[in-house]
């Protein structure tokens, strides 16, 4: 039986109407003015634009265009070997050799907006000291943890001395993105809590205004150190339905716009505007599942492993085709350390198989399978997937009955350790440490004082990577690192605290008559538009 | 006349006391922590403690309460839990839009559905009638945001009539309101429809009618004077309770123009749980329905002054 549901309902309408055929003739309203670009956010409104208070990847999208960070990856790509870094406000740096002590000399000459002044070693310790005091209400203050000190040797000089040595600290603190960014102390002193509506940065854009749920426009910063953006204005709106962004897309109203990643819409705006350029960045968010193993029969690995084995996750694949991307373990292959599909053993694949699924619940004593509550929320990338586990799992007698929620009401349940099978889609820093760190280290375990998103309790109450993580993130030697990084991965398998499901790239879509000035290949969805311009096709 | 008014107006205070404390109290006992929702699933247990002390979450629901009646008292409805943004300077900004909406689909509504409902009744089971109870019918049965759709569309995508996206640079942007309320006035033109020939037909077939036709009274002044204007009071309840349903529930029209108005607003303040948002929002919007519930009231003493002895 088919289900009408009202996204079934729109995509006839939007068939009726004959949208993939239509040649749009609207000249009046279709084009913007050559000087700007107007590009889609898909939240209902801000947050905060203050770099150290974001929370939303709409949000961080307007950071990047106003702030600058100490180093930079590539444009376009999430490479954060050491040796590959590029100049951004640090012109130079130099990193002891027990990766303890890093030392960064800034750029001179490079101006706040609105004339705060030249950007300093003093403004880039605060930027840091600031969201190490929890009362600010930052959620990117655990990436900084590390620092013991930072020092400001002269008025270009900056020098951090970290607790422990960390080779992974230009990954985890340096690079654009989660609060990752440097801002002027006299314009966050001065402006207090507006500084999160209307801030103060140094990057090829300036803040000039924002309408509440409508839209943000920032001006190019004429004096940036890097050269003047090509665009003048870029005007960010604040568009929640897709189904409005897609119609806005299509008849050229917006330069460009996210989509649902789902393989149907890119076909849709492909046929629409044949001219227009479809990105779909990896790694994106990463899901999986978390089980809480304080839940009965959840606590016994048998039957972790036998729901890893009921689970086809090839099915993810010819579901999503075009947005989806593997997982074998959860760090994704693109990211710093991650452990490669050829380097798993056959044994820990957890290729599908029912039978030895079953085998292994009757082992654990549960010959007929067992009944579980799960949580959801309703979000569809969410939904979608535990609607899948659910059927799957059916099939080899546990009875997943879910349960469905709104989003801010499932993450609040999960926080109080509610949920039994918890899944997640999130996007996270691009290494190893990093994801077992925020989701598998024992200390980040919900319930503890500086819990973050280990929801399955692994390493607090069965199992631990702690030691293998903590020791590769203070070793100098790059092959002893990445061996611990691969008997962590290893061993989080065996232990099956959670099951990777897959990542999903997110997908947009821009005019053919946009120019970005790089090729974006890997990211969290977020464009920078310093090299952005209109040009003739 | 003056004590009627009072009357009203001591109801419609009572009635506003009433849904603010409802509102308070719902939005407390729905699932979901607003402070989770505000900072994501990354924040650490610490900040969120943090932030809910800032926000004076953790006080005692009864102070919370207190707070917020005081407020009230001060016209003070507070800032955006989420970002800080001053909630009645917002609901301002956004009311115009919902207002405008709300006037002028009425307005295409009644330009519509009362003539064409006063004709269909006059001749019953004649073409005009057939026709108009079908397209009141169809139009009963269609989804706004549907018809929206196609109306984008048509006349948004295809002619280039209409921009796509927004609401203007003002709510009395004529470009942006054309489509939304065509979408809105066609629908409640439709309603209107069936319900004027109904209390049209009803009011044609009492005894003062075929008295005045008796006494030779020209037919447009027994139309016009004798059944209108006595249909009148169920057509303008009707129409009361369209604009209180336009006030607060065009959010599908809204997302699908993605105009900001305040059924948006509402949407996304509950989906981030931001108490202060939908709490200011509900009660500026049950404010208005309490006014226009006062107007209706006063329109009926007009039209039929035997309702201030009720």
């Amino acid at each position: 039986m088919t289900r009408i549901t009202r996204r079934s309902v729109v995509a006839s309408a939007l068939s009726m109407a004959g949208l993939s055929a239509l040649s749009p003739n609207g000249g009046a309203f279709a084009q913007g003015a050559s000087d700007t670009l107007t590009l889609r956010l898909q939240a209902r409104d801000l947050g905060s634009i203050d770099p150290a208070l974001t929370k939303t990847g709409d949000d961080e999208t307007i950071v990047l265009q106003v702030f600058n960070s100490l180093v930079n990856t590539k444009r376009g790509t999430m490479d954060i070997e050491l040796a590959a870094l590029q100049p951004e406000l640090a012109e130079r740096w130099e990193v002891s050799p027990d990766k303890k002590v890093w030392t960064f000399y800034l750029k001179p000459g490079v101006k706040w907006h609105q004339g705060y002044g030249e950007v300093s070693a003093d403004d880039v310790r605060f930027s840091y000291e600031r969201q190490l005091d929890p009362k600010l209400g930052g959620v990117h203050g655990a990436s900084f943890k590390d620092i013991d000190t930072i020092e400001v040797v002269d008025p270009l000089t900056v020098r951090f001395v970290l607790k422990a040595p960390n080779a992974f600290f230009h990954a985890s603190a340096l690079t654009p993105g989660f609060g990752r960014y440097i801002v002027p102390r006299k314009a966050v002193e001065k402006l207090g809590a507006e500084f999160g509506r209307a801030p103060i940065g140094s990057g090829p854009f300036a803040f000039a205004e924002y309408r509440p749920q409508e839209s943000i426009v920032l001006k190019a910063n004429k004096d940036y150190f890097r050269g003047a953006p090509p665009t003048e204005t870029l005007r960010f709106r604040y568009i929640p339905a897709d189904n409005a962004a897609t119609i806005a897309f299509i008849g050229k109203e917006i330069d460009q716009t996210s989509g649902p990643r789902e393989p149907r819409w890119v076909d849709q705006i492909q046929k629409a505007r044949s001219d227009a350029q479809i990105s779909i960045m990896q790694p994106g968010s990463l899901q999986f599942l978390h089980f809480n193993m304080k839940i009965k029969p959840l606590d016994d690995v048998r039957v972790r492993q036998a729901i890893a084995y009921a689970v086809d996750r090839k099915v993810w694949k010819s579901v999503f085709g075009v947005v989806h991307g593997p997982l074998p373990t959860i760090v994704p292959e693109e990211f710093y350390g991650a452990l490669k599909t050829a380097d798993i053993p056959a044994e820990l694949r957890y290729d599908y198989d029912p039978i030895k699924a079953k085998a292994l619940l009757a082992e654990a004593g549960h010959p007929n399978g067992f009944s579980i509550e799960a949580l959801s929320s309703e979000r569809s990338d969410y939904k979608q997937n535990m609607l899948m586990v659910q059927d799957m799992l059916r099939k080899v007698g546990i009875d997943v009955k879910l349960k469905i929620m709104d989003h801010a009401s499932y993450h609040a349940a999960i926080r109080k350790d509610e949920g039994t099978i918890d899944m997640l889609s999130t996007a996270i820093a691009p290494t190893a440490p990093a994801v077992i760190n925020e989701f598998l280290h024992s200390a980040a375990a919900v319930g503890k004082p500086a819990a973050l998103r280990n929801f399955s309790h692994y390493g607090e109450i069965g199992g631990s990577v702690d030691k293998l993580v903590d020791e590769a993130v203070g070793s100098t030697d790059v092959d002893r690192q990445l061996a611990l990084l691969k008997e962590a991965q290893l061993q989080i398998l065996r232990d099956m605290p959670v099951l990777p499901l897959q990542t999903q790239p997110l997908v947009s879509a821009i005019q053919g008559h946009v120019d970005l000035g790089y090729k974006p290949l890997s990211g969290f969805g977020q464009y920078e538009y310093a090299t952005a311009r209109r040009v003739a096709r | 006349m003056g004590r009627f008014v009072l009357k009203r107006l001591a109801d419609a205070i009572l009635t506003a006391f009433l849904v603010f404390s409802f509102v308070f109290f719902a939005m407390r006992i729905l699932p979901g922590d607003p402070v989770i929702a505000m900072l994501g699933d990354r924040a650490n247990a610490q900040t969120i403690e943090n932030v809910r002390r800032t926000l004076g979450l953790d006080q005692p629901l009864l102070v919370q309460y207190g707070r917020f009646l005081w407020g009230l008292l001060h016209f003070d409805l507070g800032q955006s839990l989420v970002n800080g943004v001053d909630v009645t300077a917002t609901m301002l900004r956004h009311l115009p839009y919902t207002i405008m909406l709300t006037l002028a689909s009425t307005v295409i509504g009644i330009l519509i559905g009362v003539p064409v409902g006063v004709a269909s009744a006059m001749r019953p089971s004649g073409g005009v009638d057939h026709s108009s109870r079908l397209v009141s019918l169809f139009g009963s049965a269609l989804p706004d945001f549907y018809l929206g759709l196609i109306l984008l569309i048509v006349f948004g995508l295809k002619l280039g009539w209409f921009p796509l996206l927004g609401g203007g640079d003002t709510a009395f942007d004529l470009r942006y309101l054309v489509l939304p309320a065509m979408t809105l006035g066609l629908l409640k033109g439709c309603g209107l429809m069936r319900l004027t020939r109904t209390a049209v037909l009803d009011v044609s077939g009492r005894d003062y009618v075929r008295t005045a036709r008796a006494l030779g009274t020209p037919e447009r002044v027994v139309v016009w004077k004798h059944i209108v204007r006595n249909a009148l009071i169920p057509i303008t309840t009707q129409l009361s309770l369209m604009i209180v349903a336009t006030l607060g529930g065009t959010i599908a029209i809204e997302l699908v123009f993605n105009r900001p108005g305040v059924g948006q607003l509402l949407v996304g303040a509950v989906t981030a749980r931001d108490y202060s948002l939908i709490q200011g929002g509900l009660v500026l919007l049950s404010m208005l329905v309490v006014l226009v519930n006062l107007a209706t009231d006063l329109l009926y003493v007009v039209i039929d002054p035997r309702v201030k002895g009720a």
